[in-house]
């Protein structure tokens, strides 16, 4: 079933990579780079040493995907790895890109979801992602479960591990399917807890 | 070229480092520049922008790539004279496509019935898709800038958005009436304009992606020096 348009109920769970593409395409805008110059920039911080680039416009469709949720969801693992980038262009712009993210959230009311180790332990299906994904992850399908959001992410075992909980999930490349998804997608319950 | 003294051959003036940076810094990002750029011409999208009234991603060659490298692309081509003039095709084909979409994109503004159009859907829309015409354009919020973005989707020949693009739902049930005011004689000959432009590009574009190719090839296989030092799984 394919939609005319993107619903008022969209509600989007980020993940870490995806939130960096995110924070440094909102910088780039108010810092005015020049959209070639973003796109190579975008294609840096998504990594994989530009041997899957993608065009310059699938970014566009990423922010706008963005700006249009209603709801924008991380966890605070999620932020934490955005803002304590490890290396290549982000540890280089650490002071822009935080900067960036303050503004990111403000504007936009981003949702950052606490999700303790602990709380993840005590479910055993939570606790088989926690061991095999780590807590980053298993604290973000936790939380898009709950709240029934559409994952991005450019995680190919977190997208994996989310369609198997019943949680759509999409790579940065694959946005525009986004707009083809079932408007009122029926999520199976939890499998525990 | 400069002389061995031992016996008596040419010795490059480069060498294998020298063509590694060419590869990193220079082929690598043309080409990926390339690569978009035909992809958008084969959509018959130009890329314009009439806030910045420029294409925003078919640009001059050394604008694909960062800016510490144009130092490189210059080395480059002063060694290979032939791809500077395909490279100086490409880069009159961009600055002639963008001249064609302004004076097209000014052209629709100044069109009677781009105007009527515009009015009829003004009025109609709001009824018909419940909700303020201008809660159809996101950040922008003044009529110029309506009228400057459809005409900007007639200019790219952009018949439909993706559904989270705020205008998706105005521009999926009005398109049809706004493109049929290119059928007015004036406006379809900047048109054409625009795709005889689009065509021309294209093609400069293919002729120097095959000769860059080639240049890079015969680089690697004179100089061993492999194309791709590192590969990643990609998704």
């Amino acid at each position: 079933m394919a939609r005319d348009y993107w619903p008022a109920s969209s509600r989007l769970a980020i993940d870490a990579n995806v939130l960096s593409l995110l924070v440094v395409y909102h910088h780039c805008l108010c810092a005015n780079v020049p959209a070639l110059e973003r796109g190579r920039i975008l294609d840096e911080v998504r990594g994989r040493d530009g041997r899957d680039s993608l065009p310059p416009d699938r970014f566009d469709d990423l922010w706008q995907v963005f700006e249009n949720a209603t709801r924008r969801v991380v966890t605070q693992h999620v932020m934490a790895e955005t803002l304590s980038p490890l290396r290549g262009w982000l540890k280089a712009h650490a002071e822009p890109v935080r900067k960036s993210a303050i503004s990111l959230v403000e504007k936009f009311g981003v949702e950052e979801k606490s999700c303790p180790f602990r709380d993840l332990i005590a479910s055993p299906a939570d606790l088989l992602v926690l061991i095999k994904l780590g807590p980053t992850d298993a604290g973000l399908l936790r939380v898009a479960e709950s709240i029934e959001a559409i994952l991005i992410s450019d995680d190919r075992d977190l997208r994996s591990t989310a369609w198997s909980r019943g949680i759509p999930a999409f790579p940065v490349r694959e946005t525009p399917k986004l707009a083809q998804y079932p408007l009122n997608p029926r999520l199976g319950p939890r499998p525990c807890g | 070229m400069k002389t061995s003294p031992k016996n008596g051959r040419k010795k490059p003036l480069y060498g294998p480092n020298i063509v590694r940076a060419w590869f990193d810094t220079v082929f690598h990002y043309a080409l990926r520049g390339l690569e978009h750029e035909r992809n958008f011409l084969e959509r018959r999208n130009w890329t314009y922008r009439f806030h910045l009234d420029a294409l925003e991603y078919l640009a001059p060659l050394a604008e694909h790539l960062p800016g510490s490298a144009r130092d490189n692309l210059e080395q480059f081509l002063s060694f290979f004279p032939a791809i500077r003039i395909l490279i100086d095709e490409h880069n009159y084909g961009t600055a002639r496509l963008a001249r064609t979409c302004s004076e097209f994109h000014a052209a629709l503004l100044a069109s009677p019935r781009f105007d009527e159009v515009y009015a009829s859907v003004e009025a109609e829309a709001p009824v018909k898709l419940d909700g303020e015409f201008r809660s159809h354009f996101g950040a922008f919020s003044t009529k110029d800038h309506f009228r400057g973005l459809l005409a900007e989707y007639l200019v790219n020949n952009i018949r439909e958005n993706p559904g989270y693009y705020t205008t998706a739902r105005l521009w999926k049930r009005y398109s049809e009436q706004f493109f049929s005011v290119l059928d007015e004689p004036g406006l379809a000959s900047h048109r054409q304009a625009a795709d005889a432009c689009g065509h021309g590009l294209s093609e400069a574009v293919v002729k120097l992606a095959g000769r860059l190719k080639e240049s890079r090839s015969d680089l690697s296989l004179k100089f061993d020096v492999p194309i791709a030092v590192e590969m990643t799984s990609a998704d």
